[in-house]
């Protein structure tokens, strides 16, 4: 417990990280109304498992609403509820940012 | 699972938090409920007894809310332990159709510790004004179960879900249920571990062992910490799945959160038929009002300003009429008394000590409370109460804290017990015993029964800015002190914030009517007065001994002597510290106590002569720096016994008594002497 582990799961969303260039930001970083798929959830575990347990696990659809009048915590929709994160434990959860809430976005770097 | 011995069947009601369970549990049981302590736990449990069709009882347990059988919190845990316990002999599973996958979750992990589920589809009336249609038969047949239609607060679907429980106890053969499956990397950890969890010294009922196998592969601390030890080989095999695990470039705790996800995604599109795309509805707008940037706090404070506003400005009458009924009943027991010829000691200490404390006690704190509670649940039933954790996470962050410690603070507005007892809602430990401790620094309605009255007296017409820097005052109290502790013997990570902001409903006023007024306010006002009986004895006693002697012969006089020395750096006098300590047991009597220690009268009687005395012997600092000593200084009686009850030790009730008592006297300090550098300064 307490432990930070490696929770970068979802294998094939890495590699197209690598390979195709495709940016992942955290949930926090997601703009207002910005949509993401989760690809992986770097926490340690009763986190992790709170989240889990709530359905954000990676491949899951999550849109950030709005933050708290003070900044932080960040308020986020996952499937059909509104569920709220410090920016710190939001930081933790990798997303592909959606553009249009279809395709994720990639970008050439090159 | 069996039905126990005496052929009575248990009923447990399971939930996802804000499915509505507690409605369901109060339209089973009706007023035949009773709240006791979990054994070896800290949390109160709610039990209750409903009839089925034939007339035969049976025992319903209201489990905590859990989104999992995980044991991550005090309520998991609880909810957890008692199904594993096979004390249960149905499960009705509450779940609220408007948010079908994330519910059936915790139903599919329910199936994998039982076959005798019924589930309850909460919410039909909301899900259909969404456009949303459910095939409960699908359902039915899909997890092989009793599904059941439910609108809870109007009592639809409760005695259905109700007699398809009774119906399923009693069938004696298995079910043929759903069972949830994973991938092929969890399920031969689970073959690998079967073996040995089914050899071990604490051989499980074989429906439950893969349960086992399941959580300990995830890693779940409270099964990990029974079975680890107690199993052979168990740790090295465990160790061995989770590296396969790693090698695969995943968790196994992962692997079996999305296999259950998936299935329970799955299992909710087939019966789900969305007729008319999914709106935001005025949820959306609320929060965005509710949780401006600019207009929150306005809002927050105005509303929390107009709630105490109302429960004063109502609580008047009743209060009036009880201390009439009171004053009525002390006067015909005196006749009684007299007529019966008991000795005067006996005779007033239970009369003029017992009675009329308990009595004003009861004129002071009841109808306030009553009238708070009411509202306060209005509010919580609302949805409100999250919106408020969700804008004051960031400043509680600040002091180590989190912002359910907030929710704490607002019910010990009303209370500091129920407040005390809010704290559970908070996962983290010591977050919990933050709360649990700084709980008797907000001020509650017994103290605003006397904080109300003494500032308009003592300031005219400027009482509400006395009363408003009473507010801030004590909430910067909780935020000290809260500082400090987790700065020394509270010290510990960063709390987990994870707080679901559910849906704004129409507050049930049935269910208020009855959780509320008779579950919150009569039983604590109940125990409250059963624990300050014997302490207004006690100050009748002190004010009247020796017989005959003059007010500063009498134990109350010497006290105040005795105290006066202690009091004076603070700016109080020894008749101030004497009335707080005789107001100890319920802070309701401290303007009696206040009489009492002026030398004024000799028992708790409602005071009339002391308005008078005060205003013409205190200046206005005395005044202020008394009502900061007296909203801050030490948890009432059965606070304390709260405290130490629901914290698991004395000791912590303990450090909230220095803590409050030490931050109250340091404020008081502060406050006594900028004020007299101030008028110093002002040449007064």
């Amino acid at each position: 417990m307490g432990k930070v582990r490696n929770r970068n799961s979802n294998s094939s969303a890495i590699d197209q990280r690598l390979t195709e260039e495709t940016i992942l930001v955290s949930l926090e970083d997601l703009p207002t109304n910005g949509e993401g798929i989760v690809v992986s959830v770097e926490a340690p575990q009763p986190l992790a498992h709170r989240l889990f347990s709530l359905g954000l696990l990676p491949g899951a659809k999550v849109k950030k609403i709005r933050s708290a009048p003070l900044g932080d915590p960040i308020e986020f929709q996952v499937g059909d509820f509104l569920l709220a994160l410090r920016a710190k434990d939001a930081s933790r959860v990798l997303v592909h940012p959606l553009s249009d809430g279809t395709a994720p976005k990639k970008v050439d770097l090159s | 699972m069996t039905t126990t011995e005496t052929g009575t069947i248990t009923v447990a009601l399971v939930g996802n938090p804000n499915t509505g369970k507690s409605t369901v549990f109060n339209a089973l049981t009706g007023l035949r409920q009773h709240v006791g302590n979990w054994t070896g736990k800290t949390v109160e449990k709610a039990e209750g007894w409903a009839k089925d069709p034939l007339g035969a009882r049976i025992r319903i347990v209201d489990l905590p809310g859990t989104y999992a059988l995980h044991s991550e919190s005090v309520e998991e845990q609880i909810a957890c332990e008692y199904l594993l316990s096979g004390q249960a002999d149905v499960v009705i599973a509450i779940v609220d159709v408007t948010n079908l996958a994330r519910n059936l979750y915790l139903v599919l992990q329910l199936l994998e510790l039982t076959d005798r589920l019924v589930v309850a589809l909460n919410f039909m009336d909301e899900a259909e004004a969404k456009g949303i249609e459910v095939d409960a038969d699908k359902l039915r047949g899909l997890l092989g179960v009793p599904v059941v239609r439910m609108v809870a607060v109007r009592g639809e679907g409760v005695t259905e879900a109700l007699s398809e429980a009774v119906r399923i106890a009693a069938e004696k053969s298995r079910r043929s249920v759903y069972t949830p499956r994973y991938g092929p990397l969890v399920e031969t950890c689970v073959q690998r571990l079967l073996p040995l969890i089914r050899l071990s010294g604490n051989s499980p009922h074989p429906s439950v062992s893969r349960w086992i196998a399941l959580r300990v592969l995830e890693g779940d601390p409270l099964v990990t910490s029974q079975w680890l030890s107690a199993t052979d080989g168990l740790t090295e095999t465990v160790l061995e799945c989770q590296r396969e695990a790693e090698a695969w470039g995943t968790s196994l705790d992962l692997e079996i959160a999305r296999a259950l996800h998936q299935q329970a995604s799955s299992l909710a599109q087939q019966v789900i038929n969305q007729k008319k795309p999914l709106q935001r509805d005025w949820t959306q707008l609320l929060d965005s009002v509710l949780t401006h940037k600019w207009l929150a706090f306005p809002l927050m404070l105005s509303l929390f300003g107009f709630i105490f506003w109302l429960t004063a400005i109502a609580a008047n009458k009743p209060s009036a009429w009880l201390e009439t009924a009171v004053s009525w009943l002390v006067g015909t027991a005196r006749t009684f008394a007299d007529h019966l010829g008991l000795p005067w000691w006996l005779k007033g200490s239970l009369i003029d000590g017992i009675l009329l404390g308990l009595g004003s006690v009861l004129a002071v704190m009841f109808p306030p409370m009553l009238i708070f509670f009411v509202l306060y649940a209005l509010l919580e039933d609302f949805g409100l109460v999250p919106r408020v954790a969700f804008n004051l996470d960031r400043l509680m962050q600040a002091v180590g804290s989190q912002g359910k410690h907030c929710l704490s603070c607002m019910v010990s507005y009303g209370c500091n017990i129920p407040g005390v007892l809010a704290a559970r809602v908070i996962e983290d430990p010591r977050v919990r015993l933050l709360a649990i401790i700084t709980s008797p620094l907000n001020p509650c309605n017994g103290r605003w029964g006397n904080l109300l009255p003494l500032s308009f007296l003592l300031f005219g017409r400027y009482a509400p800015l006395v009363l408003v820097s009473l507010i801030v005052i004590s909430f910067g109290a909780v935020l000290l002190v809260t500082w400090i502790l987790s700065k020394t013997i509270l010290k510990g990570q960063a709390p987990i914030f994870v707080l679901e902001l559910p849906p704004f409903r129409r507050p049930s006023l049935r269910k208020i009517l009855v959780h509320t007024v008779i579950g919150r306010a009569v039983v604590t006002q109940y125990r409250a007065l059963l624990v300050a009986a014997p302490f207004c004895a006690l100050i009748w006693l002190f004010s009247n001994l020796p017989v005959g002697a003059p007010f500063s012969q009498t134990v109350t006089g010497q006290l105040v002597g005795a105290l006066s020395a202690i009091g004076r750096p603070f700016g109080l006098d020894g008749s101030m510290l004497t009335a707080c300590l005789f107001a100890l047991p319920a802070k309701e009597i401290a303007l009696a106590s206040l009489a009492i220690t002026y030398g004024l009268q000799r028992n708790l009687e409602e005071p009339t002569a002391i308005f008078g005395f005060l205003k013409s012997h205190w200046s206005f600092l005395d005044s202020f720096t008394f009502l900061v000593f007296y909203t801050l200084y030490l948890p009432c009686a059965y606070t304390f016994v709260v405290q130490a009850r629901e914290s698991g030790h004395w000791k912590w009730a303990v450090v909230s008594g220095l803590a409050t008592l030490l931050c109250a006297l340091f404020l008081t300090f502060l406050v006594h002497h900028s004020g007299r550098a101030l008028m110093t300064l002002a040449g007064l």
